[in-house]
């Protein structure tokens, strides 16, 4: 029942090895008295090194070749937790919930381990062998297939290939890398140009099927401009207003102020109404007035474009990656209409983006055809993603050679498997999506003696080998002149490295040729990378496996998201599972209801159904990539058939509606400023209560905790932030079917509204540190109490489980271990947080308010001998978010931003009227509502 | 005048002789056939019961189907219930003692047997429940190493105080009132072996007035210190729930609901005992009808002390206006996913005691019997309203989760019935389970009345 | 009252007087052993059996702490340097003793295994003595930084010829110096002498130096 996921035992001497030694043992070793009696000092210690204090270094994760930077904490050369790095533009301090599980990955037990020819171990001259061979007559018959890159190694050494092999053929993919746009933008501008957004300038933006805050390359960046400006103090402060016009719920539809529901295909239409209106409003030639919104959808179409025609350059329409390159075509039209300066353009930091390289096309053909004499796969997993129409027949190759971390499907089908390098191994200089020079640094040696790409390129053409160090530090001068390697090592990015944008001139001709005849059919599927798995290549990371979907709340799998409406109409409920065909490929999966979804569609997931070597992500879920069509896109009409089987589904969040309670309360911005009912009915929420228990003393640090609903998208960085900060196991999806997830945070979403596009607010809970808490007097052994900083204290070694501390909790925020849960051996206990106890089985565990940080802080503030500042502490999921939504510090200290959100007029506790006095606060939902719209 | 008037709690006038063979011989006398069936069966259930109980400690209590939000479910459910029991138990032993309702004193022995095997049922589970249950002992107060106390404020601590202190008071008391008839089985077991094991359990117990005086004190010091015990033991119990702040937990009506829920039950579990075991050893002139009426009233009483407290708990749900308690106690309970629980409780806890009012049910045992096992099952669903639904519905929908009980569970349950099953059967087997000594005497009273009227 | 008892079966009585004494004793013994399962715990709890208090330790190097404190006047901090740096004082890395043992004594048998750990890049396999509970978190630095010295906890090591933890290192030990940490404070260039003694005005104005606070909270051990 409680199999521990996807682990092998090490020996106790590979353990040590790879722990690193002396103190690492007492971080590692779980909530047991009985200690390790070995004590291991070093041979020779690194000078940098002191035990038990964890270092810092900069570096950058890369995904599809995008840079963001990240600073990883490491503890005795362990790498344990990764933030966000603040001095790098792709992440401003922040992380995605898929950063912070990188540090599991790395410590993956199905990585690829050791070189091997059909299953049998080799050596690294065979493959320099199989490489020499590759190399022969200028390359011919040689195809390799990267995943898109920035690297600039990797580009000198392209470039040295195109010139030496020129026989040889090179190409880019990546499922969900961007093409669309890139043709788009090429076909009005002429050049493959990128879109660049500067939301802090916008006023006024309107989200096409576009999740700008959740999947874009440079979503945290989005994240964080967005969201400064809806820093809402009172009903006086300014706001900028965002539509998201989309058919399944995202992230940045949660955070919209107002959502309308459209088939994907109808995305198209809508952009091309917007023109209508902007030409009616004399913003572009009149021959493009048509054709005009009709219907129920007249009314916001218009609504949408006076309010972006008052916004003028303070505008920006953004479409999505999903939609096809002439609707990047048409909103190119609308941000040039509308002379906006919030979205420019530059070329992509990708080598050949946009080219023809970047077409999957021509290498299937050629394996098809047994053209190819030797295959070479860098990295990614084509044998799983290649869409349906251009599967790679990789056993046509004569000789196919794979290097990659994980044992995946595409290891499975080559003849040599090459270890490859996790991002926290290797030595690269990257770009981030706007360009900006990020080097890559290892945290700890390689773990499996794996290659990076660089090397095998490097081989390929017949260089010596190098020390990867010295590749990169001899290349550097060449590559970023006039720039330090090592300021750039320390700060993780070269300052102002960002490509500039180029001038652009639209051609008219080319906006409007869109169809902009939405599609007749019954059912439209939507296939979309999931948040966390991405295009799967996380999927045999079970925290990510278990994090709850930001939307419907759903572990462990998969699942056809579709409206309540069309499921009434279907006759079907979350959990029957319904056969979706597409162009004659059929797949079986379990329906969800989620209310907000577009009538008629169903929107499901990629990166489940895995069938690769890797323990944990085989069998989870369905692969959706099976409908997914070059020819149809990532949109396509879909035939339905109802099974009479069920699944039930590990949703951790069945409820959407507020039940008529007032746990969330939610308001418009002018209704904040001006409107008694709802002013008060806020103050209602907050204020001293009548008690007869004592006033909880507010003498040195009072931690306390605001949480600004207005910007939090429910993207669940912070809950992964938090159970990789605090060691919170894994449990599996039984488990997390009998409601025994174990995550500190959970973000409960409610349905704030009544009508059908079904407004969701987000409400993160987590203990909430209350001054007359509930769990503390029913404790029979004083296991939970109260520090005198105020914070609701567990103690995990006292406690007994009698779980009274749970029944009395009205927030039901403690988690208890039902079993054993903790991992006991394996690789992945390296990643845990030496300075957090790991708990036993029969505990109970909560939020801590990251007490160990605060604590370590009093320690450096009290050893320096200066004064503790209220704002010295940051949480996990603090540091995490993107959107800074949530705040920590001293509510004893006047200058922290805690003590001012308390002054805020929609600042209110949950449950307040049951008197226990939460430490953790809210900023209501506030919507910047277009008058028009009501 | 005590009800000792109605002759009809003892019939005919047996001699000192006909009483100790008719109930000391039932020590020696070969057991019948069901006896030994139902022994085996008890004894398998009993089996399961500890494999059970090794499996939670081996694995952890996540072999039961409690989660989060419902983090107790039928281990306390279970514990509430079995110790609930016990007290009709002490109630007619030690209360109706001090009332001088002589008719009692047929059946006391019997009760307190069940009294000592339903809290010994009942304490399995506060043990059983603990996340980690080898540290139980911190719930007691003693100096340790770690210089730390139990929490005072918690009702915990003091439910391992009261049902500890009720086992040993309950151990004591049914002991004490059978030194005499252990002497009496002594002096005339047939073989040597059982008279010296009896000799030493009498404690040497020589019957003298010095003694009988002695006894008689001990006997009603004990019985004083049992009455308290009866209302506080069940009060201390839930005050684990009305000290929350839960909506249908946190109830001022709990403690005398409680403790009349618990004589109810007790009263009934009595009843479903003794129909049979009179019948097999032919005791009907010794437990006679009247004794039946009597218990069936009792019921009938405590039924109505039921059926008030459900209406005051919905009313003052409804009255107080607020909002939590009234989905859980006005919509939820009647209506809800475990709705039929609640309306099975109504009608066995208010519907079926109500038979009670017609004489001739009271005399039908049949009826009684079947009635019993009812209000058994109906007591079992209140504390499982009180437990599971309560939690399983609180105030936030987002934490809302429902709870199913695992085969571990049920087998437990089952494995609690058996054991108490085996430890009752061994009773009626080895020791004099109406007391001989007493109801000698109490033939003695009624002639010394017969004469006086 | 029990009519006497007329069974022509039993041959004399069943008991013979000595059983009265017996039975007494018997008694005695059963409230005694009750004493003793409560009491007996509790004392083996607080005995170095339990504690592992007063045990050295087999060391793979027979290291003398009364040589290299006493005669070569070696300071604790010298090797146990991390004290003031970080949580753990943590033991001299191979490097820093060869720093002295490659010129002294560096043929000594006795310090072979120094020498083989050198050579190999091994690490020496120390055994710990003073070893917490992993959910128990102690950092050395803010002690010593603080004014809580070396002695306070590890009792006179410089008097020991194999390293034993001295104090019972039991919650209510480390509970009882934080509830009121003022007189067990030292001035920090004190902190690794064994021997200071303080004056009733040295405490006093020690006290004001550190201004030492109660830490009770749960959290400040249990993380």
């Amino acid at each position: 029942m409680t199999k521990p996921i996807g682990l092998d035992a090490l020996s106790r001497r590979q353990f040590f090895k790879l722990a690193g030694i002396g103190a690492a043992a007492a971080g590692i070793a779980g909530c047991s008295s009985r200690p390790a009696r070995d004590i291991l000092p070093y041979a020779e210690r690194p000078p940098e090194l002191t035990p038990g204090v964890a270092t810092y270094y900069a570096t950058s994760l890369v995904q599809d070749g995008h840079a963001t930077g990240v600073i990883v904490e490491t503890h005795e050369g362990r790498p344990t937790k990764i933030e966000g790095n603040p001095d790098h533009p792709a992440s401003l301090g922040a992380t995605r919930a898929i950063e912070q599980a990188a540090v599991l990955s790395l410590y993956d037990p199905q990585r690829t381990r050791a070189i091997t020819d059909r299953g049998v171990p080799t050596s690294w001259a065979s493959i320099e062998r199989v490489l020499a061979e590759a190399r022969a007559d200028r390359g011919r018959g040689t195809q390799v297939l990267l995943e898109p890159t920035s690297s600039l190694l990797a580009g000198e050494l392209l470039a040295r290939i195109r010139a030496t092999l020129p026989a040889a053929r090179v190409t880019f993919w990546a499922p969900f890398a961007a093409r669309a746009s890139l043709a788009g933008h090429r076909s009005v501008f002429g050049r493959p140009l990128e879109r660049r957004l500067a939301l802090h300038d916008a006023d006024v933006i309107v989200a096409l099927d576009a999740d700008l805050v959740g999947d874009h390359p440079f979503a945290l960046a989005h994240a964080r401009h967005f969201a400064d400006r809806r820093r809402v103090v009172d009903g006086d402060s300014r706001m900028n207003r965002l539509y998201a016009i989309e058919t399944s719920y995202s992230p940045t539809g949660i955070l919209a102020d107002h959502r309308f529901r459209v088939r994907p295909s109808e995305i198209g239409l809508v952009a091309r109404e917007l023109l209508a209106e902007l030409a009616a409003a004399g913003k572009v030639a009149p021959e493009l007035a048509a054709p005009r919104a009709t219907g129920p959808r007249a009314r916001w179409i218009a609504a949408i474009a006076r309010d972006l025609v008052a916004a003028g350059g303070r505008s920006a329409i953004i479409a999505g990656e999903r939609q096809p390159a002439a609707v990047h075509a048409l909103v190119a039209g609308l941000n040039a209409a509308l002379a906006s300066t919030c979205v420019t353009y530059a070329p992509s930091a990708l080598i050949e983006a946009g080219e023809a390289s970047h077409d999957l096309g021509p290498l299937a053909t050629a394996l098809a055809h047994g053209e190819v004499t030797t295959l070479i796969i860098v990295g990614g997993n084509p044998s799983y993603t290649a869409p349906a129409d251009q599967g790679l027949a990789i056993d046509r190759a004569e000789r196919s050679l794979y290097l990659g971390a994980y044992a995946n499907e595409t290891a499975a089908a080559c003849h040599y498997v090459v270890p490859g390098l996790h991002d926290l191994e290797l030595w690269d200089v990257v770009r981030a999506a706007d360009g900006t020079i990020s080097p890559q640094q290892p945290m700890i040696e390689p773990l499996f003696d794996g290659h990076s790409t660089c090397e095998l390129l490097a081989t390929w053409l017949g260089d010596k080998p190098v020390a990867a160090r010295e590749r990169v530090e001899a290349a550097w001068p060449r590559l970023v002149p006039g720039t330090s390697f090592h300021q750039a090592l320390a700060r993780g990015a070269v300052a102002s490295s960002a490509t500039p944008a180029v001038p652009v001139e639209v051609a008219w001709s080319a906006v409007a040729t869109h169809a902009a005849t939405p599609s007749t059919a019954a059912y439209e599927l939507e296939l979309r990378a999931h948040p966390y798995l991405y295009d799967g290549r996380h999927a045999n990371n079970p925290w990510l496996l278990e994090l709850p979907d930001p939307i419907t709340k759903l572990t462990w799998d998969n699942a056809a998201q579709v409206s309540p409406r069309t499921a009434a109409r279907l006759g079907i409920k979350t959990g029957d599972i319904v056969a979706l065909a597409v162009a004659g490929r059929s797949l079986e999966v379990p329906a969800i209801v989620v209310p907000g979804q577009a009538d008629a569609t169903f929107t499901l997931y990629c990166g489940f159904g895995r069938t690769g070597a890797e323990g944990v992500a085989r069998g989870v879920g369905v692969s959706a990539f099976r409908l997914w069509t070059t020819a149809l896109g990532f949109a396509a009409p879909v035939e339905v058939a109802v099974t009479d089987r069920q699944r039930t589904l590990a949703i951790t969040q069945g409820h959407w509606e507020l039940e008529d309670r007032d746990q969330l309360p939610s308001a418009t911005l002018a209704e904040l400023g001006h409107d008694p009912r709802v002013r008060s009915e806020l103050a209602r929420q907050r204020g001293p209560q009548p008690t007869l228990l004592g006033k909880f003393s507010q003498t040195g640090a009072q931690w306390a905790m605001s949480i600004d609903l207005t910007t939090c998208s429910g993207c669940s960085a912070c809950v992964m932030a938090c159970a990789a900060e605090n060691n919170t196991p894994v449990v599996g999806r039984e488990q997390v079917l009998n409601s025994r997830e174990m995550h500190w945070l959970r973000l409960d979403r409610y349905v704030t509204g009544p009508d059908e596009d079904a407004p969701i607010a987000v409400e993160p809970m987590a203990c909430q540190h209350c001054e007359n808490a509930p769990c503390e007097y029913v404790c029979p052994v004083e296991a939970t109490s109260h520090s005198d900083d105020g914070l609701n204290e567990m103690t995990y070694n006292r406690c007994v489980g009698t779980r009274f501390c749970s029944n009395n909790c009205p927030y039901k925020v403690r988690r208890f271990n039902w079993f054993d849960f903790k991992q006991h051996s394996g690789l992945q206990v390296l990643a845990r947080n030496p300075d957090v106890t790991v708990r036993d089985r029969g505990v109970m565990e909560k939020c801590t308010y990251c007490v160990q940080r605060i604590r370590r802080a009093e320690i450096d503030a009290r050893e320096a001998g200066r004064p503790f500042q209220g704002h010295d502490v940051r949480t996990a999921c603090q540091q995490v978010c993107p959107t800074q939504a949530i705040t920590f510090g001293s509510l004893n200290d006047a200058t922290t931003a805690v003590t001012e959100h308390r002054t805020r007029p929609h600042d209110y506790a949950v449950l307040h009227d049951q008197g226990t006095v939460p430490r953790t606060h809210y900023l209501a939902r506030i919507r910047n509502r277009n008058p028009e719209l009501g | 005048m005590t009800t000792a008037a109605h002759d009809d709690v003892l019939l005919g006038r047996p001699s000192d002789h006909a009483i100790n063979e008719q109930l000391l011989s039932t020590t020696w006398r070969p057991m019948t056939r069901g006896w030994k069936i139902l022994f085996a069966i008890c004894s398998a259930f009993t089996v399961l019961l500890f494999a059970l109980i090794t499996l939670t400690f081996m694995r952890g209590i996540g072999m039961w189907g409690n989660n989060i939000p419902n983090a107790w479910g039928f281990a306390i459910i279970n514990f509430v219930w079995w110790i609930g029991i016990g007290h009709a138990g002490t109630f007619i032993s030690a209360i109706m003692l001090v009332l001088e309702q002589n008719w009692r004193t047929s059946i006391n022995r019997f009760t307190e047997g069940m009294t000592l095997f339903a809290v010994m049922q009942a304490g399995l589970f506060p043990l059983l429940h603990l996340g980690r249950p080898w540290f139980a002992y911190w719930l007691f107060p003693y100096p340790s190493v770690m210089g730390t106390w139990p929490q005072v404020r918690s009702a915990l601590p003091w439910d391992a105080a009261a049902v500890s202190t009720y086992f040993l008071v309950s151990l004591m008391f049914w002991y004490l009132g059978m030194v005499p008839d252990l002497a009496g089985l002594r002096d005339r077991a047939p073989t040597r072996r059982r008279r010296i094991i009896y000799g030493i359990c009498a404690l040497g117990w020589r019957g003298s007035t010095q003694q009988w005086r002695h006894h008689k004190v001990a006997y009603m010091l004990l019985a004083g210190i049992a009455t308290p015990l009866v209302v506080s033991v069940h009060s201390i119990v839930s005050l684990d729930f009305s000290i929350t702040a839960l909506p249908g937990y946190h109830s001022t009506i709990f403690p005398p609901f409680f403790v009349a829920g618990a004589i109810f039950s007790g009263f009934a579990l009595v009843l479903t005992l003794i129909i049979p075991a009179r019948r097999w050893f032919k005791l009907e002139n010794v437990i006679t009808l009247r004794h039946f009426e009597l218990m069936a009233k009792m019921c009938m009483v405590m039924s109505w002390i039921a059926i008030y407290s459900y209406v005051v708990e919905i009313f003052l749900a409804w009255y107080s206006g607020d909002k939590f308690e009234i989905y859980q106690q006005i919509m939820y309970r009647p209506f809800g996913f475990y709705a039929w629980t609640f309306w099975t409780m109504i009608a066995c806890n208010c519907l079926v005691p109500q038979l009670f009012w017609s004489r001739r049910m009271r005399r039908n045992l049949k009826v009684l019997w079947i009635a019993s096992l009812l209000i058994n099952l109906g007591m079992w669903l209140e504390r499982f309203e009180i437990v599971v639904v309560s939690l399983s519905r609180d105030f936030l929908p987002s934490s809302w989760h429902t709870y199913m009980p695992t085969w571990v569970d049920l087998g437990i349950l089952a494995g609690t019935f058996g054991f108490f099953g085996l430890l009752f059967l061994l009773f009626l087997r080895f020791v004099p389970f109406v007391p001989v000594a007493e109801i000698k005497q109490m033939r003695g009273e009624l002639e010394r009345e017969k004469v006086a009227a | 009252m029990l009519d006497a008892p007329a069974h022509p079966r039993t041959m004399g009585a069943l008991f013979p007087p000595w059983t009265n004494t017996a039975f007494r004793i018997a008694l005695i013994g059963v409230a005694l052993a009750a004493t003793g399962v409560i009491v007996a715990p509790m004392v083996y709890a607080r005995s170095p059996f339990a504690t592992g208090a007063q045990q050295p330790l087999l060391q793979p190097i027979a290291f003398d702490h009364r040589h290299h404190v006493k005669d070569d006047g070696i300071d604790c901090l010298y090797c146990h340097e991390n004290a003031q740096r970080g949580p753990y004082a943590g033991l001299p890395d191979t490097a820093r003793c060869m720093g002295c043992h490659a010129q002294i004594w560096n043929d000594s048998v006795t310090i072979a295994p120094l020498r083989k750990s050198y050579e190999s890049g091994a690490p020496i396999r120390w055994q710990r003595v003073h070893s917490l509970p992993d959910f128990v978190y102690f950092d050395h630095s803010i002690h010593v930084t603080r004014g809580i010295g070396c002695v306070t906890c590890h009792g006179k090591v410089d008097d020991m010829a194999a390293v034993y933890q001295v104090k019972p290192l039991s919650m209510q030990w480390c509970v009882d110096c934080h509830r009121d940490p003022a007189p067990h404070l030292r001035p920090l260039d004190q902190i690794t002498s064994t021997t200071w003694q303080p004056t009733p005005e040295e405490m006093t104005r020690l006290a004001a130096t550190f201004e030492p606070r109660s830490l009770t909270r749960c959290s400040t051990c249990h993380r």
